[in-house]
């Protein structure tokens, strides 16, 4: 059965939670708002909330239907197609996202004179085997790697916090309304994430009420994320133009840790974190998969799964310009990004609802005929 | 054809992805692997001359070896071009652990070079800086050199100086983010060489608290030792760059919060005789709160508990017939009066270039009255909370 319970959903909500905004997303941020991009975050991860507490209610009350069966039963097939196709096109372009972050991360903080490309092929051949995995692989991979995420990012937190001098935060909202709106949208492809839980509609075994416990390891996800990131934005608040690509999260383990005497023990911790990054892209694309899978049929679907995998992998060789690529993508991802990830949850509420309606009407029908 | 089961195929996959990773980490084991093609620095020194030309000196430690290696050039990536050219190994600045700026070195300079470096994320973020009293190849030569026998290197001992004793060395982060402030002024621990008379013309051993004596080498007379001496004279780097005397910049041992040790001196007239105070801090919670009420008002704060060194000094006080707590009240006293004073004197001196960030605790604390106030730091009051307790 292909069904994930809810401790995996548990361990699900928690890596989503972290997995995408690691890499260069705080630094992408400062550039756009300096230190205001503490506000910027905590608005999209406010956002990000109420999206996965839309998802926990049609976890909810899907029952046993799965999304594209909810979709197709309330807006009719074709309908349901075509919004899976749109879902399905905006996860390759959000996973062409991930690798690129995951390059800009390993060519510039571990292998920097290694031909970075090379790198991806395993990322690219694990995304590849979940395309053929059954959704309930992800959910068990998520418990064995969770715990290994939490220590690590406990771990980090000894090293760094202690050193910080979170003073450098304040003060907050010099840099204008304007630019901390900038800051908000530009970078909604890195947020969002939860909608890919849609892909467990009716895939949770016996989670019934106990899906809003998913909240939880969201919100303690965000801590984590927020405090990592305070220690970058608090660190170059006053010096902005420092920041490269060079600069993440990972760097402010040195602040506290000091590598010339343990060695860059920060960086085997953070690769432990980043497995987190691994099973996010693999959800994304077995969902991706199951949508093409539903639209084109099984052959169809995992070729063509396989194609756009390919065709990824093609493309980060391509655009070797990484400053380039993030700029297309905040300059003209950010609006299909709102509309894609943060509609969708409410479409499948709204599914749910015409299906109930529909099941209400059927059944008035059938007492009246009675 | 030969149909696999899927416990089968699960083991072949799990069996290939396990090859894989182990191949791609046994990448350092091959020839020619990362490692034997740096330049692993220990320490890094920069020097400006006047030509603009920029120097880079550096504490290899290849081969376990430490050696001092040098280059030169226009900018600093052509320095650093330089000096992978002349040893045939491209500099790794990863584990630096020091970053020396030279004596003639000023502010832009210093900015350019420590912006360079972090930016382009070669530099540990935590690396300490400090400030040579000569230019920092001169430093960086005679330092390989006394360190070279005891096999550390000269962060190591420099980094002894910071943990243990009264020396305020920022990193190099925290540095940038002085200057980048609103107050736009640093400062540096100057760290430099002394000569001392040696009894018996042998190397010296660890001890005082003016001094790191961990390293030491007879000079040619064989009469002498000569010792990296990290100082509490320190460098402020603002408008301009100039040197703060001992005495002015005692202040910092007190407000500075990587301070943890050293040794405390006072003075105590006491029952008509003075008596010469020493001891060692134990414990020292600290801090300078800044706002804005008719005008700037600065409030710095030290609470200290002290290990007194010279009980049997006052015990002749104790013995004469004076209360115990009547003496260490005035013991008290008298730090606490010495503390206000060092303060007082090294708050006096930051008014023309704001090294203690009283600048960016005002802007933090209201950045509205800040952006209308003039900026002037001699028209703040200072306030002082200094609370001693010697045990």
């Amino acid at each position: 059965m292909d069904k994930v319970n809810f401790r995996q959903l548990i361990c699900l909500t928690f890596l989503i939670a972290i997995a995408m905004k690691m890499f260069m997303l705080p630094v992408l941020m400062m550039r756009v708002s300096g230190r205001d991009s503490f506000i910027s975050l905590i608005i999209m991860l406010a956002i990000d909330f109420v999206s996965l507490f839309v998802v926990c209610v049609v976890l909810h009350l899907s029952e046993d239907k799965n999304i594209f069966e909810l979709l197709s039963s309330a807006f009719g097939s074709v309908a349901a197609k075509i919004i899976l196709i749109t879902v399905g096109l905006f996860y390759f372009i959000k996973l062409f996202m991930i690798l690129i972050d995951v390059r800009v991360f390993f060519s510039t903080s571990v292998f920097s004179s290694t031909m970075s490309p090379v790198h991806l092929i395993p990322l690219v051949l694990l995304m590849a085997y979940f395309a053929f995995k059954p959704l309930c692989t992800a959910g068990r991979i998520s418990e064995i790697i969770t715990p290994i995420v939490v220590v690590s990012m406990l771990l980090l937190c000894c090293m760094t916090l202690p050193e910080v001098d979170f003073s450098y935060l304040f003060p907050l909202g010099q840099e204008g309304v304007e630019k901390i709106a900038t800051s908000c949208y530009s970078f909604a492809l890195w947020f969002g994430d939860f909608s890919i839980l849609l892909a467990f509609t009716g895939k949770t075994a016996k989670t019934g009420k106990k899906a809003y416990f998913a909240l939880i390891p969201a919100l303690v996800g965000f801590v984590f994320l927020v405090v990592f990131s305070t220690t970058l934005f608090a660190s170059y608040g006053d010096m902005t133009e420092v920041l490269t690509y060079g600069h993440n999260i990972s760097n402010m383990t040195q602040y506290g840790a000091g590598s010339f005497k343990f060695g860059s023990i920060n960086t085997v911790i953070y690769t432990m974190w980043l497995s987190a990054v691994l099973l996010s892209a693999g959800l994304m694309t077995t969902f991706m998969s199951h949508t093409m899978t539903y639209v084109f049929g099984y052959k169809c679907g995992k070729l063509l799964t396989l194609a756009g995998l390919t065709g990824i992998f093609v493309l980060s060789l391509i655009f070797a310009e990484l400053n380039r690529v993030i700029e297309i993508m905040t300059a003209c991802f950010w609006l299909p990004s709102i509309i894609v990830q943060y509609s969708l949850p409410i479409i499948a509420v709204a599914a749910i609802a015409v299906n109930k309606f529909k099941e209400n009407k059927a059944y008035d029908k059938t007492e009246q005929k009675a | 054809m030969i149909k696999l089961n899927r416990k089968h195929k699960n083991s072949l996959l799990v069996l290939f992805f396990t090859a894989m990773f182990i191949l791609i980490s046994l990448t350092p084991l091959v020839p020619g692997n990362e490692i034997e093609t740096r330049l692993m620095v220990n320490s890094v020194g920069f020097d400006v001359k006047e030509d603009g030309t920029v120097e880079v000196s550096a504490e290899t430690i290849n081969g376990g070896k430490n050696e001092f290696i040098h280059g030169e050039g226009r900018v600093l990536s052509d320095a650093l071009m330089n000096l992978n050219e002349r040893y045939g190994r491209k500099i790794e600045l990863g584990h630096c652990g020091l970053v020396v700026l030279g004596s003639d070195i000023t502010t832009p300079q210093a900015v350019a070079v420590m912006i360079n470096i972090l930016s382009d994320g070669m530099i540990n973020t935590g690396c300490s800086v400090v400030s040579a009293d000569v230019s920092a190849r001169e430093f960086m030569q005679s330092a390989v050199l006394l360190t070279k026998s005891t096999g550390g290197g000269v962060s190591e001992y420099v980094s002894y100086a910071d943990a243990y004793e009264s020396v305020t060395i920022p990193s190099i982060l925290e540095t940038m983010q002085s200057l980048s402030s609103k107050s736009g002024a640093a400062v540096v621990p100057i760290i430099g060489f002394r000569e001392k008379p040696s009894e018996d013309g042998k190397s010296g051993s660890i001890g005082g608290s003016d001094s790191t004596e961990q390293s030491g080498s007879q000079n040619d007379s064989g009469s002498k030792v000569t010792e990296i001496n990290p100082s509490v004279t320190v460098r402020v780097f603002g408008k301009e760059s100039y040197e703060l005397e001992e005495s002015d910049a005692r202040g910092l041992i007190w407000i500075t919060s990587r301070t943890k040790g050293g040794l405390a001196d006072a003075d105590m007239d006491f029952d008509g005789k003075r008596f010469e105070l020493s001891s060692v801090i134990e414990e020292k919670k600290q801090g300078i709160e800044a706002e804005f009420a008719d005008g700037p008002i600065v409030t710095f704060s030290v609470e200290a508990r002290l290990k007194f060194t010279q009980r049997y000094e006052l015990l002749d006080k104790v013995e004469e017939g004076h209360p115990i707590d009547e003496v260490l009240d005035n013991v008290n006293a008298a730090y606490e009066a010495r503390i206000t004073d060092d303060i007082k004197r090294v708050a006096e001196r930051s008014v023309k270039d704001d090294f203690l960030g009283i600048r960016t605790k005002l802007y933090r604390a209201d950045p509205k009255r800040y952006n209308e106030w003039s900026g002037d730091l001699s028209e703040a009051e200072y306030r002082f909370d200094i609370k001693v307790r010697v045990v």
